[in-house]
């Protein structure tokens, strides 16, 4: 019988498939002031 | 790449804003779409049914994973969630990652001594093979193709063959069995009410 169950999140119950793609296409310069200014958008 | 997050993004961003994008992120209908239910649905009901405790331990953000199961209606399903959490410090918010991919072998055997249980007796989701051949019930991610390399593919892709849910009797008949192959969401809820329905390994 299971006595517990772990699921490793990322790989399993949600998937996140722009991650990677994003940065093989731009740079992490870029990506960082493309983050920092959708954080801080408002 | 985590640094140059910390210090070119999250640097002087204060933690209620943070929190807030998280939250935005969590609950957005493209994160919401992304989930699948139905896995969580049919945990739900083994769970309910055979009373094991389930947890997550991930190497991303703990407080986004909670607010996304919440948002699903599944806020109540994992007792416990490891990931890693953002911090208020004086140069503003920081990720601390505390939960490293590298060091997940650990943080799971805390975690499954923290519920009392044991390796033998536990089922585990994942697409690592090293991490699946260390639990009793190594349960193959229906993602596993996704984000694994050529070789994992075509080793995966021969085990995906042998269609016929088989038992590991201790951790090292994975070497020679493999793990447990979620084709669909019926498939995990069979080999749930299967795991859960064995004498104890």
């Amino acid at each position: 019988m299971i006595s517990s169950f772990v699921s490793n999140w990322s790989g399993t119950l949600i998937s996140y498939p722009t991650e990677k793609p994003l940065m093989s296409h731009i740079g992490e310069g870029e990506l960082i002031a493309a983050l920092r200014r959708a954080l801080t958008r408002d | 790449m985590y640094r140059a997050f910390n210090e070119g993004v999250l640097r002087y961003v204060p933690l209620d804003v943070v929190e807030r994008r998280v939250r935005e992120y969590a609950e957005s209908e493209e994160t919401q779409a992304e989930i699948n239910e139905p896995l969580l649905r049919h945990l739900a009901d083994a769970k309910k049914k055979h009373g094991f405790p389930a947890a997550i331990l991930s190497a991303s953000s703990r407080l986004g994973i909670e607010l996304a199961l919440q948002k699903m209606g599944y806020g109540k399903l994992f007792d416990k969630v490891v990931g890693n959490d953002f911090r208020e410090t004086p140069q503003g918010c920081r990720f601390d990652l505390r939960i490293r991919e590298r060091d997940r072998t650990r943080h799971l055997g805390k975690l499954i001594g923290d519920f009392g249980a044991k390796l033998e007796t536990t089922a585990l989701m994942d697409s690592r093979q090293d991490l699946l051949a260390i639990v009793g019930y190594p349960i193959l991610s229906p993602y596993a193709y996704a984000d694994s390399d050529e070789r994992m593919r075509s080793e995966l892709g021969r085990q995906r063959d042998h269609r016929e849910l088989v038992f590991a009797e201790e951790p090292s008949d994975y070497e020679r069995r493999g793990p447990f192959i979620v084709g669909d969401s019926l498939d995990f809820q069979a080999i749930l009410e299967e795991l859960a329905g064995e004498p104890s390994a």
